[in-house]
Formats: C-alpha cells, sequence, structure tokens
C-alpha cells in the first residue's frame, strides 16, 4: 500500500498543471456551491428580517375572530385587554424585548384630485418604534410622534404617485364602526421608504387618536407585535418565534398568537420552491467539477498504459491496479474538496462580515414584490461546507473508479504495446 | 530437467477475413542457465512468442510447460500469479516508473510479490543496483539517467526478485552500439555468476554473436536452432 500511495502521490505531483486545473474546477464548483448557499440563506434571513422589521414582527396576538376574518380588515373582533396582553406577552420569555398595539382598516387617501385605497396602520407611534423601524426609515418629514395631531405619514411611493410632499393636506375617508363613511383631512407629516414594497406603494400610518376620531372606536386594537432579541440566524429566528408563540399560546386565552412561521408561510413556502431550483443550478456546477475530475484521471491512465502494462507484466493484480489510480482520484479530489471548502469559507466570511448592497446587485429591477433591499449578508452554513467536501470526495472516487477499471481490465500486450 | 518446455504452439490471429499465423508450430526447451537470443525479421512472431512464454498471451494450441507444470489451463489470476513469482521483464524501451526513484523502480517486482519486509526488499535492490554498477544512482529518477543507465535499471528490476526467467523484448534496440554491448555483456555476465535463464528477441548481430544459443524464426515457425 505504501508503494501505491507513493506511486499515486508523485503522479498528482508530476502533473501539476493537469492536477492544478482539477484542483481549481473543483476549488470554483465547491466554492461556488458553499458560498450560493450562504447567499441563498443571506437571502432568505434578509427578507425574513425585514418581515420583522417592518410588517409583521416576531409574533403577532390576535384574536381567533379577527383572524379568521382578516381579508375583511374589520374594526371587530379586537383585543379586550391589549395593554393586560402586552404586559402577559413581554413576561412570557425573557428573549422578547417590546410589544406595541396596531389595527389596521380599509382606507382611501385622497389628494383633492385623485384618490388611491389603501390599508391604512393604526400605531402608538413610541412604542411602535421599539418594535419596527418605520421611524428610521424616513426621507421626508417625521414619524407620528414628533408630528402634532392630525397627521399622517405615507409611503414615498403611494406620495408619488398621488403627488404628494411633506406638508400637504390628503383626505382620508373609510367606513366607520357604524359602518357609514367618514373623511377628515390629514398633514402629510412625514414620508417613509423601507425594504417593503407594500409600505412604500401603501403605507398610511396614524395614531390611536387620529384613527379613533375617523373611525368612530375606542382604542381598537386589533393586534400586538412583539420585538425580540436579534438571532444569530435564519433558523435560531423561526426557531425561537414557533417556541414562543407555543409558550405565548398557552398563558393567553382567548388570543391567538402567530409565529413567524404562520406569518411568512407564504415566503417560507416560495423559499422551499426557490430553494430546489437553486440546487438543481448548484448541481449543475458541482457536475462540471465532477466531469473535469473524470477527465483527469482518464488522461492519467490514458498517459500511462504502458506504465500499466510493465505492472501488471511484473504481476500486479487488476484490483491493485484499480486502487493506485482510485488513490490518485482520491488524493485530487480531498485536496480539491478542502480547497473547495476553504475557498467557499472565504466567500462567506466576506458575506457575513461585509455584505453585498443588494441595490447595486438588483438595481432598480423589480423583484416581483420581493422585499429584497438593504445589505445582503451571508449566513455561515457548516452542513453545506460538510456536503460540498463529502459530495467533492465522493465524485472524485466515483469519478476515478470508471478509468480506473478501464485501466485494469486491459490485456498487457495491449498495453505494452500502447503508444 | 528444462525450465521451460514448448510443445507445438499456434497463434492464430483474424485480423478482418485474414487469417494471421502468428506462431505456426513452434517446439523447443530452455535449459536452466540458457543465454538464447530469438531472432528473425519483423513479423516473424518473435514477440508473439515471448509474449506467450512470458505468460502475458495464450496460445491458440499448444502446450506451454514451466519445470513440468503445464500452464494450458490456468486462469489469468494463475498466469498473473505465475509471472509474479518465475518471470521478469526486460523491455526495449525501459518501461521504468517515472515517479519512482532508481531503488524503488527495482524493488517494485518485490513489492508486488510482498513476500519480504521493507528492509530485506531495499538490502535485495541495493545489492542488484551494485551487481549491475549503478551504485551512488539509488535515488535518482529515471529522467536523471541515460539510456543505458535506465537499461541497467530495468535490468536490476528483472532480477532482483531472483526468477526463473527474464524475458527481453529486443533490449538493446533504443540503445547506441557501444551502450547495447555494455548491457549485453552486463545481461551475460549475470547470467554467468547467477545461473539466471535469459531468452530474449534481437536484431541485432552483435547481440545475436554473444547469444550462446540463437533460434531464428521466420512466418512463425522454427527455421534454426544453433548452440555455438
Amino acid at each position: 500500500m505504501g508503494t501505491l500511495w507513493k506511486i499515486a502521490a508523485r503522479n498528482v505531483l508530476r502533473h501539476k498543471r493537469r492536477t492544478l486545473i482539477t484542483g481549481i474546477v473543483m476549488t470554483m464548483g465547491i466554492g461556488m456551491f458553499i458560498m450560493m448557499d450562504s447567499m441563498l440563506i443571506g437571502m432568505d434571513r434578509l427578507t425574513i428580517d425585514n418581515m420583522v422589521d417592518y410588517t409583521e414582527s416576531f409574533m403577532k396576538i390576535r384574536t381567533p375572530e379577527y383572524v379568521n376574518n382578516l381579508q375583511g380588515t374589520p374594526l371587530d373582533y379586537g383585543i379586550p385587554d391589549p395593554e393586560g396582553a402586552m404586559k402577559a406577552v413581554l413576561a412570557v420569555d425573557r428573549r422578547i424585548t417590546a410589544a406595541a398595539p396596531r389595527s389596521r382598516f380599509v382606507a382611501s387617501v385622497s389628494n383633492y384630485e385623485d384618490a388611491l385605497p389603501t390599508i391604512a396602520t393604526v400605531v402608538d407611534p413610541a412604542r411602535d418604534g421599539a418594535v419596527f423601524q418605520l421611524a428610521d426609515s424616513m426621507v421626508a418629514g417625521a414619524w407620528l410622534d414628533a408630528a402634532g395631531p392630525g397627521s399622517v405619514v405615507l409611503g414615498s411611493g403611494l406620495a408619488e404617485e398621488l403627488s404628494l410632499k411633506v406638508g400637504d393636506y390628503v383626505v382620508v375617508s373609510a367606513s366607520t364602526a357604524y359602518e357609514n363613511v367618514n373623511a377628515d383631512e390629514y398633514l402629510v407629516a412625514g414620508l417613509v421608504s423601507s425594504p417593503m414594497p407594500e409600505i412604500n406603494n401603501g403605507g398610511l400610518f396614524m395614531t390611536f387618536a387620529a384613527a379613533d376620531e375617523l373611525l368612530g372606536t375606542s382604542g381598537f386594537v386589533s393586534e400586538i407585535v412583539v420585538a425580540t432579541e436579534r438571532m444569530p440566524n435564519l433558523g435560531s429566528l423561526l426557531a425561537a418565534s414557533s417556541e414562543v408563540a407555543a409558550k405565548a399560546n398557552k398563558t393567553m386565552p382567548g388570543l391567538r398568537v402567530d409565529p413567524l412561521t404562520e406569518l411568512a408561510k407564504d415566503y417560507l413556502a416560495m423559499r422551499a420552491m426557490k430553494g430546489k431550483a437553486s440546487y438543481f443550478i448548484i448541481m449543475v456546477v458541482l457536475l462540471i467539477a465532477a466531469v473535469g475530475i473524470v477527465n483527469t484521471i482518464l488522461m492519467s491512465v490514458y498517459a500511462r498504459i504502458r506504465e500499466i502494462g510493465v505492472l501488471k507484466a511484473y504481476g500486479m493484480s487488476p484490483k491493485e491496479i484499480q486502487r493506485l489510480f482510485t488513490l490518485e482520484g482520491i488524493i485530487i479530489g480531498a485536496v480539491g474538496s478542502a480547497g473547495g471548502v476553504l475557498f467557499g469559507a472565504a466567500l462567506v466570511w466576506y458575506m457575513v462580515t461585509t455584505g453585498f448592497p443588494m441595490g447595486a446587485i438588483v438595481g432598480k429591477v423589480d423583484m416581483g414584490g420581493l422585499p429584497l433591499t438593504g445589505t445582503l449578508y451571508g449566513e455561515w452554513n457548516p452542513g453545506s461546507m460538510a456536503f460540498g467536501f463529502a459530495f467533492g470526495f465522493v465524485v472524485a472516487f466515483i469519478a476515478a473508479r470508471i478509468p480506473a477499471k478501464r485501466a485494469s481490465k486491459m490485456e498487457v500486450t495491449d498495453a505494452l504495446r500502447f503508444v | 530437467m528444462s525450465v521451460l518446455q514448448l510443445k507445438d504452439l499456434k497463434r492464430i490471429y483474424r485480423k478482418g477475413d485474414t487469417e494471421v499465423r502468428a506462431l505456426d508450430g513452434v517446439s523447443m526447451n530452455v535449459e536452466p542457465g540458457e543465454f538464447l537470443a530469438i531472432v528473425g525479421p519483423s513479423g516473424s512472431g518473435k514477440t508473439t512468442l515471448l509474449n506467450i512464454i512470458g505468460c502475458l498471451d495464450k496460445p491458440t494450441s499448444g502446450e506451454v510447460i514451466y519445470d513440468g507444470t503445464p500452464l494450458g489451463t490456468a486462469t489469468p489470476k494463475q498466469l498473473s500469479d505465475y509471472r509474479k513469482d518465475r518471470i521478469s521483464f526486460i523491455f526495449q524501451s525501459y518501461n521504468l516508473i517515472p515517479v519512482l526513484t532508481v531503488v524503488e523502480n527495482v524493488e517494485l517486482p518485490l513489492v508486488i510479490e510482498k513476500r519480504h519486509d521493507k528492509k530485506v526488499m531495499r538490502a535485495k535492490a541495493l545489492e542488484m543496483l551494485a551487481a549491475v554498477g549503478l551504485e551512488g544512482k539509488e535515488h535518482r529518477y529515471p529522467r536523471e539517467l541515460s539510456g543505458g543507465q535506465e537499461q541497467r535499471v530495468a535490468i536490476a528490476r528483472a532480477l532482483v526478485k531472483e526468477p526463473a526467467v527474464v524475458l527481453a523484448d529486443e533490449p538493446t534496440a533504443n540503445l547506441d552500439s557501444r551502450t547495447a554491448e555494455e548491457t549485453v555483456d552486463l545481461m551475460r555476465r549475470i547470467n554467468a555468476e547467477r545461473g539466471t535463464t535469459f531468452v530474449f528477441s534481437t536484431h541485432d548481430k552483435m547481440v545475436m554473436e554473444k547469444a550462446r544459443r540463437v533460434i531464428t524464426i521466420r512466418d512463425g515457425k522454427i527455421l534454426l536452432d544453433e548452440v555455438k
């Protein structure tokens, strides 16, 4: 075995250029696989983080009746004791950092000439800022807590559509709790631009006091949104959300607590589909690397047919010949896979520490409403690194076996005659 | 007892519709310690005969008997084992393993044989290298040697496992006349000192003159069998 290893290792080193090319193909293939996997997880993380930071929060507390009638955005089925519910949820898990009340209603916004339908969001400006990052996403004017009464904040896209700017007045009309239509005039106090297209293109935010006056409600709260400390990765975020929601559901009778996995279920389902398509592309990349390995070993076999003849003439068994060439494949596989993991790790490290600005990648291209802006950070995934290494190694092994088998079956006389 | 007996060997190939009789009824005995040259023009059947003697090829009919053991019904594995134990080869183009050093190349048949431990293998290899006059070149690679030196390494490799027969297919064909003569002299010396049986094919008159027995074949038949 020692001499076989020696021959295999020295042959790998002898054909430096050939080995280098295969090694580079493997390193690139596996490295790109690891990076793409990291990027895909990072994209999911960014998307989910944006949902958490701008629309859905870590989990939502609503009444079961409200959830059942969610499509109608009713002004009924509110949370009976929002303050008590917020106090209770803060005590459920020490990872929960804040809770804020919200409600939503169907509205129409008009600039006196044109009107656009929208879903208005009613917020407690100070407490909402502890859960969402809207206050930090103002592109003009101020968030509601700094604005005076009778003010609203609009999404920047909605404002642009209606040719509105800060300081202009809008008319907001909506069905009241008494099922008649009411309208009032509001000052545009600020414009918000977030990574979420739905906020930018349809966002209308007002305080509970303003909403009560418009809708005839009395502090109607349809949902409580909850914030948590930052989780290290997407998996832990989703797991923590489910775990905390389950605990909260037990301690909050009459209310329904939905975790992120439920709130973002449409995206998560799409992510699973997207994942399959992405892995197909990655498999093609790895397959190209596999072809490179087969080619290298095949070339090695053809370049050494006479050598094979000599070894067989001296009584080396076909199994030992096979082992010799398989060892070469294993050495290339191990080195290429290790290189791939190191290269991939370096790319992931860059993605994790520096990230890519999504604007630079995506530009103004419409991502089909996907909330995917901001800086894209990668995520470490030891599983993909282990898979990348194992794949490279196994592919190299299998790729080497095919020509190795062929080499072992050659007739000695044919091999010795080979020029 | 003859180390090798060949009885009415025939080797027939088919090339399309044509039948090629590479060997056509060859019979001969080889005694231990012989220094035998097989000569004849190209296509006369020299290499086919050597391949069959070397258990690298099987005759279409006839019998190959080594040390009284007929190999006619031997399986490829048995033939391979027989080669491993009893036969060595010297090739026209040396065929050293380029990634192994001189001493590692010489050790190779012993490594394949798996009969000795590392120290014994190294000692035997060094002894053979000394016998062929290559002391001091043990750790060189084949590419660092001249053609004559490479062929000496090939001879050392062939002899290291102390085979019953060494087969050499035109061992001097790639060497200049002086190196060729030195190589044949070396083979003769080893033959004389160790009693190793050499059977080799050649075109070279000088080599024929140094052989003690010369078998001339033509069209797959023995034309002449001269013992000097």
